[in-house]
């Protein structure tokens, strides 16, 4: 049977960022014990790890090639080299900025069972509606590109197709400004954004049918998806909603309550130690 | 109560000093008659709108449109309402809907299904849900005689908040989820002002649909999953208290003003045939109460 595991990016600036993925591994570990995660650090940075932090990951490791965003900051460029340094013979790439949920990662493996690489092509808000994709994707469904949601990726290490896709992300990610500008100079994002980038790659790949799948209970707190009745302001949503992490862990946000999901949550002000230590408790007990 | 027939339809009629709801019942029961298959009725009212029912309605046109009358005293609690009849007219009456929620204890039916008075059915569209073991069932959307969506809080209850379902028509049968169902909207009603605050939605005006939306809202997990039935995403069509009832062509082919909810003078004939309207204008059924039942009469139905 083929080694499978979670891996993310883990990358500290000034302040922990590793937290994050940390709060990850824990909640994916609170759905199953024996699921595996790694994390992929900046090189040379392993000795640098918080204790906790080792124990909780299953496999830790350091970029490849180097951090390719060390010197503009944006680490998250660093992701094409997941397939390079992943553990596992299948993965599921994850964002940090997300949490897992009681969520069967059996059936989650199973989803992705027939797929070399594969991304989610609908999310929910968190009253489970669709969440809407005009705004979000703008800019794709401006020059006619696939509108998938890049914070989760599953691929298989070995698979060819699920290479030559990466082996396009390398070039993309490593020249994303050359790219707005050759190929964007109408419109394009106004700084590095990575879900477009992998928008871009798959319409590159001409593979959306390939990659696109339905996980209906994916949920992105993308704030202007959300159905509010003013869609012109981005809402804080941790600051003005109503929150709660219960002692079960489930997620309520005003009255709707998300006992079971994928949670792109996004705001990082979200990650309390609170909800750490609950997360925390939930995976051991 | 005796044993209970199988199937049959229920219809609240609480009278006001402005408005007739036990004629507009007999309309509502009337077309129920015609239209549908499972079409035993149920009056269910109080001893003085009775009262008015026995002085003001021929007994054999009752006995055409009721199989039952049931009488249900309720206590009288302030809830006026702001109505109009079409943009430019606006009143204000007494809406008695306290036990509304009280139905599944009221009803002479297994299987109920519950009308408001000005919903007019004018086919056979919910006789399919007796046919079946849905224990209870109600409409998740709306729109309005042009298709367009009802305003923002009756799209949820507030901006961040819950669904906003419809308590226009409700169906249920007498399992232990039904009587969950109701046993919720009870105890809404009863802590209503806490309801308010924690749902966030206006406390002034009682609203039967803000207490069905938060039981649909708990059944459904506290989200808005799929375990109650939605009518099969049929939405419920209204016609506004600003819309008016122009012209009866026959028994199932009304024609109607529909008014632009953003430019009042605005307004748009819309021809419904064979279509289920929840007709809100009130006084428009009172205008054409006349010519609705003798178009039954012209067409011998």
């Amino acid at each position: 049977m083929s080694s499978r595991g979670f891996i993310t990016l883990g990358i500290d600036s000034e302040v922990d960022q590793i937290k994050y993925s940390y709060a990850l591994a824990l909640s994916i570990k609170q759905c199953d014990p024996s699921a595996e995660v790694c994390l992929v650090i900046d090189e040379g940075k392993t000795d640098e790890l918080k204790q906790e932090y080792k124990d909780t990951f299953d496999y830790v490791v350091e970029l490849p090639y180097g951090n390719t965003g060390s010197i503009d900051g944006i680490h998250a460029s660093n992701f094409w080299q997941m397939i390079h340094c992943t553990p596992f013979d299948e993965t599921i790439y994850v964002d940090s900025d997300v949490l897992f949920n009681h969520v069967d990662i059996d059936l989650l493996w199973d989803t992705f069972a027939d797929r070399d690489i594969a991304m989610p092509s609908t999310a929910l808000t968190y009253r489970t509606t669709p969440l809407g994709k005009d705004h979000k994707f703008y800019l794709e469904t401006h020059f006619g590109l696939p509108t998938n949601f890049g914070n989760m990726i599953y691929f298989k290490r070995k698979s060819k197709v699920a290479l030559s896709w990466f082996k396009m992300a390398d070039a993309v990610f490593q020249n994303w400004e050359e790219l707005y500008a050759a190929k964007f100079s109408e419109r394009s994002p106004e700084f590095f954004e990575k879900n477009f980038l992998i928008n871009v790659i798959t319409s590159m790949m001409d593979m959306n049918n390939d990659v696109q799948i339905d996980i209906p209970y994916y949920y992105d707190m993308y704030s202007k998806g959300q159905g509010f009745w003013d869609n012109s302001e981005s809402i804080d949503w941790v600051n003005e909603l109503n929150h709660w992490y219960t002692s079960d862990g489930t997620l309520i946000i005003e009255n709707s309550s998300i006992s079971k999901g994928i949670i792109h949550y996004r705001n990082r002000a979200f990650i309390t130690e609170g909800i750490i230590d609950v997360i925390k408790s939930t995976t051991n007990s | 109560m005796t044993a209970k027939d199988e199937c049959g339809v229920c219809i609240f009629a609480y009278n006001n000093e402005k408005l007739d709801y036990i004629k507009f019942a007999h309309i509502a029961a009337k077309y129920i008659k015609k239209n549908t298959k499972y079409n035993k009725t149920c009056l269910i009212t109080d001893e003085s709108s009775k009262d008015w029912m026995d002085m003001s309605v021929d007994s054999t046109f009752h006995k055409e449109c009721f199989d039952y009358v049931v009488t249900d005293e309720v206590k009288f609690k302030h809830n006026p309402r702001r109505h109009y009849d079409s943009p430019w007219s606006t009143f204000t009456a007494q809406f008695s809907n306290s036990n509304k929620d009280d139905i599944i204890n009221l009803t002479p039916f297994e299987k109920t299904l519950l009308i408001d008075s000005d919903y007019i059915v004018q086919n056979n569209f919910y006789d399919y849900i007796f046919e079946t073991d849905i224990p209870f069932a109600i409409h998740k959307t709306a729109e309005y005689l042009d298709h367009k969506p009802p305003r923002l809080p009756e799209q949820e209850l507030n901006e961040a908040g819950i669904h906003h379902w419809w308590s226009t028509v409700v169906y249920f049968d007498q399992s232990d989820e039904s009587k969950l169902f109701f046993d919720i909207w009870s105890h809404v009603k009863e802590n209503w002002e806490y309801y308010s605050i924690l749902y966030q939605f206006p406390k002034n005006l009682f609203r039967t649909d803000f207490c069905v939306s938060i039981a649909a809202h708990i059944m459904n997990g506290y989200n808005d999953f799929n375990f109650v039935h939605d009518f099969l995403s049929v939405p419920l069509v209204n016609a506004d208290q600003k819309d008016d009832l122009v012209k009866i062509n026959g028994v199932n082919d009304w024609v109607f003003m529909s008014a632009d909810r953003e430019v009042e003078w605005k307004t748009m004939l819309v021809r419904k045939k064979d279509a289920n309207v929840h007709v809100m204008n009130k006084m428009a059924i009172n205008r054409h109460a006349d010519e609705i039942l003798d178009s039954f009469i012209k067409e011998n139905a």
